[in-house]
């Protein structure tokens, strides 16, 4: 199960949409269902945009999310169950906060996977300014157009991506100022 | 109020199976590492499910595998301290005293001296303050069993006989039914009212510690409680005496009667050290260079040849004993006891 949900990490992006546009696309395998339901994911419309950057993104807050997790001291959570805390209490007080960290590093590096995400959009959600266009998207049209603006866009997820970076590390620092259990620091590297 | 448990579960090595009834006291369960003595714990608590076993409370089912009951853990009311305190990194001492009950957090940290650090980490804890914390957080709970694993390893050896006294009279004044593991006979003499040597799943012996000593079931119980043991070949001797030719080249006498393969036991402090053979009631003499000579507390222990002797401090600083001087080590015939050999 987890092997599949990494499949998108080696797959080629524009396999991946490719792949998505077999499934979900209007003349998908899925598409004439998805339709039944009032549903379109098709070339063009937002909701191809989410599916794509979800596809590819997705793996790589997974892994890190299941590392988070199995870190988690089991000790700790028998101490809870003894402590009178039923599965859900456990849960949400201990095993949660514990892997909180493993967590935000998880999501936070598959939000930055996201938003450089080009190939698979480009294939399953098409390029439409205002629609389906994503930052990355318009760098490429931008580029060809108007140099300038294409630098400009650039810049900005310059500084998006190193404001992310920034509080990845500094959550990582104040994590670890009470415990070495949680293995922050080393996630992001597991899939780079 | 009474716990009382069977269990019966396969482990890696060899099979868990035992049977205990505990009252109103502390039952010390000792025996070497890996001889099950956390999974009978883990089956108490409820965080360890025995393939048949029942466990019950003045009468209150919390596990009967034959009848289908398990009482998840977070309904019986047990105590639990973790060998290594398992105290939650991410919660103040507050919030962990507090998590199985906030009624009588104030309290606890009042009784166990740890309102000034209400606000601290466990990571900012010493290991005496660690200790501390989890005994107050099991008890929040008000538990009706009280059950600790390890409770003293953890810490160094100067805080451990400090906590030692300490925890020995929690454990008097709570007066409820407590088991706790140890590997350290000494740890389980001190704080418990019954030891039961546990050793591959089996108890093989229940008593008080004295007498325990005093009447060791069999050979490995023996030398659980610090006991020399010596292995020999009994035969008729003098005056009405047992001699064994020992292994190792000594022959000892003991006023008890066998014949054949036994093991010699005798307990340090039965043991006395001098520079030459003394002129009293003794009648086993061992001249042999002291081997080591190790410190104990105000207690020295000195292996002398095959048998190892605990005497005071001061003894050993009036005789000068260093390691290699030949001395004498000398027991009555009525402090060797004999067992069939193992």
């Amino acid at each position: 199960m987890l092997t599949l949900l990494e499949l998108p990490l080696v797959l080629p992006p524009a396999v991946a949409g490719i792949g998505l546009l077999a499934a979900f696309g209007r003349l998908g395998l899925l598409g004439g269902t998805l339709q039944v339901f009032g549903l379109e994911v098709g070339l063009g419309t937002q909701a191809a945009v989410v599916l794509a950057i979800a596809f590819v993104a997705g793996p790589f807050y997974v892994r890190p999310a299941v590392a988070a997790f199995e870190a988690v001291d089991p000790t700790l959570l028998g101490a809870a169950r003894t402590l009178g805390a039923g599965p859900g209490r456990t849960f949400f007080r201990v095993a949660l906060p514990l892997a909180a960290g493993g967590l935000s590093a998880g999501a936070a590096l598959s939000f930055a996977r996201g938003l450089g995400e080009f190939g698979a959009t480009i294939m399953f959600a098409g390029s439409l300014q205002g629609v389906t266009q994503t930052l990355s998207l318009a760098i490429y049209q931008e580029f060809d157009l108007n140099f300038d603006s294409a630098l400009a866009i650039s810049a900005l997820l310059v500084l998006v991506s190193a404001a992310l970076l920034l509080s990845v590390k500094l959550v990582a620092g104040w994590r670890s100022t009470y415990t070495s259990l949680i293995p922050f620091a080393r996630s992001p590297s597991i899939s780079s | 109020m009474a716990l009382d448990l069977h269990i019966a579960h396969p482990l890696r090595a060899f099979a868990l199976d035992l049977e205990l009834s505990v009252g109103e006291e502390a039952l010390a369960l000792v025996g070497p590492s890996g001889a099950g003595k956390s999974s009978v714990l883990r089956v108490i608590a409820g965080l360890l499910r025995p393939e048949l076993g029942r466990v019950a409370l003045h009468g209150e089912t919390w596990l009967d595998t034959r009848a289908g009951v398990d009482v998840s853990p977070e309904r019986r009311r047990v105590g639990l301290v973790f060998q290594e305190y398992a105290l939650f990194p991410h919660l103040t001492v507050r919030g962990n005293v507090g998590f199985g009950g906030r009624g009588r957090v104030d309290e606890l940290l009042e009784r166990f001296r740890i309102s000034g650090l209400a606000e601290a980490r466990p990571a900012e804890l010493s290991g005496g303050e660690r200790q501390r914390v989890a005994l107050a957080r099991a008890l929040a709970r008000d538990p009706a069993v009280l059950l600790l694993d390890e409770p003293l390893s953890a810490l160094d050896a100067f805080t451990r006989a400090q906590v030692r006294t300490e925890l020995r009279e929690l454990l008097r004044s709570l007066a409820l039914p407590t088991v706790l593991v140890t590997h350290d006979f000494e740890d389980a003499a001190a704080l418990s009212d019954l030891v039961g040597v546990l050793v591959d799943g089996h108890v093989l012996q229940t008593a008080p510690p004295s007498e325990l000593v005093a009447s060791p079931a069999d050979a490995f119980v023996a030398s659980f409680t610090g006991a020399n043991l010596l292995r020999g070949i009994a035969s008729e001797g003098p005056a009405g005496l047992t001699a064994v030719a020992l292994d190792s080249g000594f022959t000892a006498y003991t006023v008890e009667e066998s014949r054949g393969p036994v093991s010699v036991v005798v307990y340090p402090w039965e043991v006395s050290v001098a520079r030459d053979a003394p002129d009293d009631s003794a009648v086993n003499h061992v001249r042999a260079p002291i081997a080591s000579l190790v410190q104990l507390g105000n207690r020295v222990r000195v292996r002398i040849g095959p048998i190892t002797a605990e005497v005071t401090a001061q003894s050993v600083e009036r005789l000068g004993l260093r390691e290699g001087d030949v001395v004498v080590a000398s027991f009555k015939a009525t402090g060797a006891r004999l067992l069939p050999a193992s």
